[in-house]
């Protein structure tokens, strides 16, 4: 059997409302080490990759390792039926067909169940190399989604350019174009309100904004967020989720101009 | 505007004083270039967005309703452009390989197994495999490699014959004192069918002799809706050993006529 149980579905809501503009389905790999969600976009150019570890559940129990194929579009429906403040519980037996979904009120007059058909899916996994990034950059979350929100009004991409002084982000289109030069923060008072930078070498980096614009959909799950660049290689961009996990997305930068021609 | 304009306003004039105080006139001369330049930009910027936003609005608008045919309406736009986020973007495949699980689905494996089978029957896989004469047995076939449970070894291959067909042979053969017994009977999908090996051919599964325990089993195998015979590892059969099957047959008149049945 298979049991997973959080005090607040807040996490797990905010959690499905970031992957949602990116995946239709993904494989929830479930083990006695926690639950493990690895899945591309449909075009293949970006990846999530979220990982729960079993200790930051409530109550946590996984008999036997289960592959859960879901839809998250009925996912996030049945999550959206839960106040954030209900507990929530998944349920699934070994094999299962489908997978239930309870919410509990907190003064426990209410409860809820939902089960959900899961699918049969296969899906490529990818084996993503440790590695050691050119460029790791810590900032305010919502900074970050701020400036992708501002510049995807210039174009359809963004260049991020990372050096010793700090963080430009660019982007040029038809009308005009845009530029934001973040410091690093020289002194902070808290570190999630910080630009922190650290920098083996500069990089220079394109990526199309309508991925950047989905990752930031993380943003209510942590105050900062993590950029790790390296040339030629996809960024990562990652948020913990409070002390049970964490949620990166990669993405795949732009093709250069020069490259094509 | 005014910092293109800059350089080109500092080269006409030779006065130093103009260049640290503007003169009524000499803000004069460039707003009429500025106008000038202004007046193309303006129409060149509304050009663009009659080329793009217009598609989008003015013009779009009266396409929906009159549909004049071959006019560029909006629903072709958002095409290309989608189209074009996914082709100048990398792959993140490209950076990443993928990871082929050795751990499969029941179904995929089972899937995969059958293809294999097919692929062995289609092309009438026979390694492996060596005909050895025995001494008051005649002909056998003996292993050249290792099989492992489960394996495929060899098909029976013959003609496919319905019962009556078969029938009609059984008798003809009877007569000929020479020809072996190489009719395979079995039932598929309810219906009655027999392989008639009978015909010398230089396929060995037609060879493989028979055994109450033998180290092989028939089963029944479909490509594409024809039945096929197949011969597979009932254990772990080592190279150099004989493979055999049970035939089946218990009927007494069979055993009178092939005392090696009941053997």
């Amino acid at each position: 059997m298979f049991e997973a149980r959080l005090a607040q579905s807040a996490i797990l809501k905010k959690v499905l409302e970031a992957v949602k503009d990116l995946l239709t389905e993904a494989t929830f790999e479930c083990s006695d080490s926690g639950i493990q969600v690895q899945a591309m976009d449909n075009a293949h150019v970006s990846l999530v990759s979220l990982n729960l570890r079993s200790d930051g559940f409530d109550k946590y129990r996984c008999d036997r390792n289960l592959s859960m194929g879901m839809n998250i579009g009925t996912m996030t429906k049945i999550l959206r039926c839960a106040s954030s403040e209900d507990t929530v519980t998944l349920r699934a037996w070994d094999n299962p067909d489908n997978i239930i979904f309870i919410f509990e009120s907190q003064n426990k007059e209410k409860l809820s169940e939902y089960e959900m058909k899961l699918i049969n899916m296969d899906q490529e996994h990818l084996g993503i190399p440790e590695t050691v990034y050119s460029c790791v950059v810590k900032m305010p979350s919502q900074e970050f989604a701020r400036i992708c929100k501002d510049l995807s009004q210039f174009g359809e991409a963004i260049t991020i350019a990372c050096s010793k002084e700090g963080i430009k982000f660019t982007a040029a289109g038809d009308y005009g174009n845009a530029n934001i030069k973040l410091a690093q923060t020289a002194e902070a008072d808290k570190e999630e309100e910080a630009v922190i930078i650290d920098m083996q070498e500069p990089v220079k980096l394109t990526f199309a904004c309508r991925y950047l614009n989905s990752f930031v959909k993380a943003t209510p799950l942590c105050a900062q967020v993590k950029l790790s660049m390296s040339g030629d290689v996809p960024l990562v961009c990652e948020y913990q989720i409070g002390d049970i996990g964490h949620i990166r997305y990669y993405l795949a930068p732009k093709i250069d101009d020069d490259e094509e021609n | 505007m005014l910092l293109k304009n800059g350089p080109e306003l500092l080269k006409a004039s030779d006065d130093e004083a103009i260049r640290s105080s503007s003169t009524p006139h000499r803000i004069k001369i460039p707003s009429v270039e500025e106008d000038l330049q202004n007046g193309c930009k303006r129409r060149a910027v509304p050009d663009k967005r009659k080329a793009t936003g217009a598609a989008l609005s003015t013009v779009q608008q009266p396409d929906k309703f009159v549909k004049i045919p071959g006019s560029r309406g909006r629903k072709p736009l958002p095409r290309p452009v989608h189209q074009n986020v996914i082709t100048d973007n990398h792959k993140l495949t490209e950076y990443f390989p993928v990871r082929r699980s050795v751990r499969k689905c029941k179904k995929a494996v089972l899937e995969e197994k059958q293809r294999d089978l097919e692929n062995k029957l289609l092309c009438g896989v026979e390694d492996g495999l060596q005909v050895r004469h025995f001494i008051g047995k005649g002909r056998g076939v003996v292993t050249t490699r290792d099989f492992i449970k489960g394996e495929f070894v060899v098909e029976y291959i013959g003609e496919l014959v319905d019962q009556t067909t078969a029938k009609k042979r059984e008798a003809k053969y009877a007569k000929d004192q020479n020809a072996g017994c190489y009719m395979y009977y079995f039932q598929h999908r309810n219906q009655q069918y027999c392989v008639d090996a009978t015909a010398e051919s230089d396929k060995l599964g037609r060879l493989v002799n028979h055994s109450r325990n033998g180290n092989l089993l028939t089963r029944i195998v479909e490509v594409g809706s024809t039945p096929h015979l197949v011969l597979i590892a009932k254990e772990d059969i080592p190279a150099g050993m004989e493979v055999s099957y049970d035939y089946g047959d218990r009927s007494r008149e069979s055993i009178r006529n092939h005392p090696w049945l009941a053997l």
